[in-house]
């Protein structure tokens, strides 16, 4: 845990005339998961496509373990960030053990320890999926892509992940394991950010939450300090009840409006 | 902080649908019978025809004139004459012209991200012929009889930039818009063709009209010094893109991600699918379907590995194109069917059924 991975300063971006990214400042260290939540329009994506590189902001940097994307090249930022997007396809019927075989393509000349064959079936277990390794992914569920997909960036084997929603599709056990993930990536020293729309998701996983709002992060800090009713009802515009369970668990729910100022 | 308690990995216990999982040949598989038979179907278009020679006779003259090896066999000089001057030529056309649309549809698709991106459909096609045409008629001869080719390729090139820059839209490629612009700018083509028609004489018509219908019968050694080089090139060089167009299908942001340079990726294979389709219009006209049919079955029968299917799609055009042209000598003869008709009869229906099935399996591509 050698401290700054990720170091996002004064991101602001816009299309047309909407502002996405307004002088957002963002850390990220070994070890952490880091959530980012918001209502939908909040800019989370966009952030996220900022991070990877993909988006260059009007004004700001980002530096991935101290240098930024172009001064990286894609190649060698392929082999230190992996990204898992919200939306992707494929149009031809690759097996899953293929998909996630092109994650090792990422790394430029090293080859993990065990050979690719071993890296890519650890990876397929490790998102549960290896019972669907011959199965074509143009064959599968939402949420089997899904996992899929995160199979493919596991096997990128990067120090910094970057999620965008990756429990978007997938049914509630599937959601905790995919987080159980990250926080184990986390745990071998690697930076985790994830996109979230589910409050207690990010409040179980998260060492830090970042709750953004009209392109500006509102809040950034350890749940307990970011998920208040107030800022919540604020953020999403919608009555927020907040409980502390006595194991220190942070849980969000929809409020009745009158129950809302109790909470 | 908190942690939730995570269990080891969930169970698996959901059935995933695998509908159609057909029978995978091995890749090593697929590529040998293909190359026996490209072999085996150029024996046969060597010796099938108005004067029929024996399989022997035919591997006879070829040892003889090719590797000079007498092999005592007596073959009839004037079915030698036949073979070496008529048959082998418009034999080792068919493989050029097959084999380089066959790359291209499987090269474009890949690019594309669409199984529908066959080299007619994308401008490809319509765009070389205009190339060819234009050169044709305005008499153009500055490279000789490599004018031609030339003209084709720029054509080709240009027309698919166009397609491809509109049907485009965040990485992917719509599929309506994608028909549409096809269509659209096949119809721009066709309509200045026909403008160049009015505007030809006898000879440069009979030219044109070659163009439209797609045939091998001008096949001579000329024309295969003319197309061999952009054809080989075209064959030779898409295979070291197979690893990228494989990591392409992630989508071009995926791609990206695992330090693909999509960009460069693209304009090598566009450039280089230009290439193969602008000689092959320039040879043989334009002839529908073979990179759409081709790359398909490979897929169905190895798999989409790009490593794979670009390989097997060469393969398969040149053996698709040998037969094609066998049956359009022969099934009428002494008539010869236009190539395109053949390719067409066999493609049109060949493409519905594509439709169905994915609408079946799939829901449709829209």
């Amino acid at each position: 845990m050698t401290g700054t991975m990720l170091h996002a300063t004064g991101l602001t971006h816009g299309f047309g005339h909407r502002t996405v990214l307004d002088d957002v400042t963002l850390d990220g260290a070994a070890g952490e998961v880091v959530a980012i939540i918001g209502p939908n329009g909040a800019g989370k994506s966009t952030l996220l496509a900022a991070l990877a590189g993909d988006l260059r902001p009007a004004a700001g940097e980002v530096r991935l373990l101290g240098r930024t994307a172009g001064e990286w090249g894609a190649r060698r930022l392929a082999g230190i960030r992996a990204v898992l997007t919200q939306q992707w396809s494929v149009e031809f019927p690759f097996t899953a053990r293929q998909i996630v075989e092109m994650g090792c393509t990422a790394w430029s000349g090293r080859r993990p320890a065990g050979g690719v064959g071993e890296a890519v079936a650890a990876a397929l277990a490790a998102a549960d999926v290896a019972h669907l390794a011959d199965a074509p992914v143009t064959a599968m569920s939402v949420g089997e892509r899904a996992r899929v997909g995160l199979a493919r960036v596991l096997a990128q084997d990067a120090r910094i992940l970057l999620l965008d929603e990756p429990t978007a599709a997938l049914d509630i056990r599937h959601q905790h394991h995919v987080l159980a993930v990250a926080r184990a990536q986390a745990a071998t020293g690697r930076l985790v950010v994830v996109v979230l729309h589910d409050l207690n998701l990010a409040a179980a996983y998260a060492d830090r939450i970042a709750l953004m709002v009209a392109g500006r992060i509102e809040a950034l800090g350890d749940p307990h300090r970011v998920l208040t009713a107030d800022g919540l009802e604020a953020a999403f515009r919608h009555p927020i009840a907040v409980a502390h369970s006595a194991t220190g668990v942070v849980t969000v729910n929809p409020a009745a409006r009158s129950a809302a100022a109790v909470a | 902080m908190t942690r939730a308690v995570a269990a080891g990995a969930p169970h698996a216990e959901e059935v995933s649908r695998r509908p159609g999982t057909l029978r995978r040949l091995r890749a090593p598989g697929v590529l040998t019978l293909l190359s026996v038979a490209v072999a085996v179907s150029a024996v046969l278009g060597l010796g099938i025809g108005a004067i029929d020679i024996p399989p022997g006779h035919v591997l006879t003259v070829l040892a003889d004139r090719l590797l000079g090896i007498d092999t005592g066999v007596a073959v009839d000089p004037q079915h030698a004459e036949v073979l070496w001057a008529i048959r082998l030529p418009r034999v080792i056309l068919a493989i050029l012209v097959g084999a380089a649309l066959g790359i291209a549809g499987a090269a474009l698709q890949g690019i594309f991200r669409n199984p529908l991106a066959d080299p007619g459909v994308v401008g490809a096609s319509a765009g070389a012929s205009l190339g060819a045409s234009i050169a044709i008629v305005a008499g153009v001869s500055v490279l000789g009889t490599m004018t031609q080719p030339v003209a084709a390729f720029l054509g080709a090139l240009a027309a698919t930039m166009v397609v491809y820059l509109m049907s485009r839209r965040g990485g992917r490629t719509e599929v309506v818009t994608l028909l549409l612009t096809g269509l659209a700018i096949t119809a721009v083509v066709e309509a200045a063709v026909g403008l160049l028609t009015s505007a030809a004489t006898d000879q440069e018509l009979r030219d044109l009209t070659f163009w439209r219908l797609g045939s091998l019968g001008g096949a001579t050694w000329d024309t295969i010094a003319m197309a061999a080089p952009f054809t080989l090139m075209a064959v030779a060089a898409l295979p070291f893109a197979a690893r990228p167009l494989n990591v392409l299908a992630l989508g071009e942001r995926e791609a990206g991600h695992l330090g693909i340079a999509t960009e460069r990726v693209r304009a090598i294979v566009v450039v280089l699918a230009a290439l193969g389709v602008g000689a092959a219009v320039a040879a043989a006209g334009l002839i529908a379907f073979v990179g759409l049919i081709v790359p398909h079955l490979v897929r169905v029968s190895a798999g989409p590995d790009h490593r794979v299917v670009l390989p097997a799609s060469a393969l398969g055009g040149a053996v698709l194109l040998l037969l094609a042209d066998l049956i359009s000598r022969t099934a009428v003869a002494p008539v010869e069917l236009p190539l395109g008709v053949i390719t067409g009869l066999l493609g049109g229906p060949f493409f519905l059924w594509l439709l169905h099935r994915t609408r079946r399996e799939q829901g449709g591509w829209a």
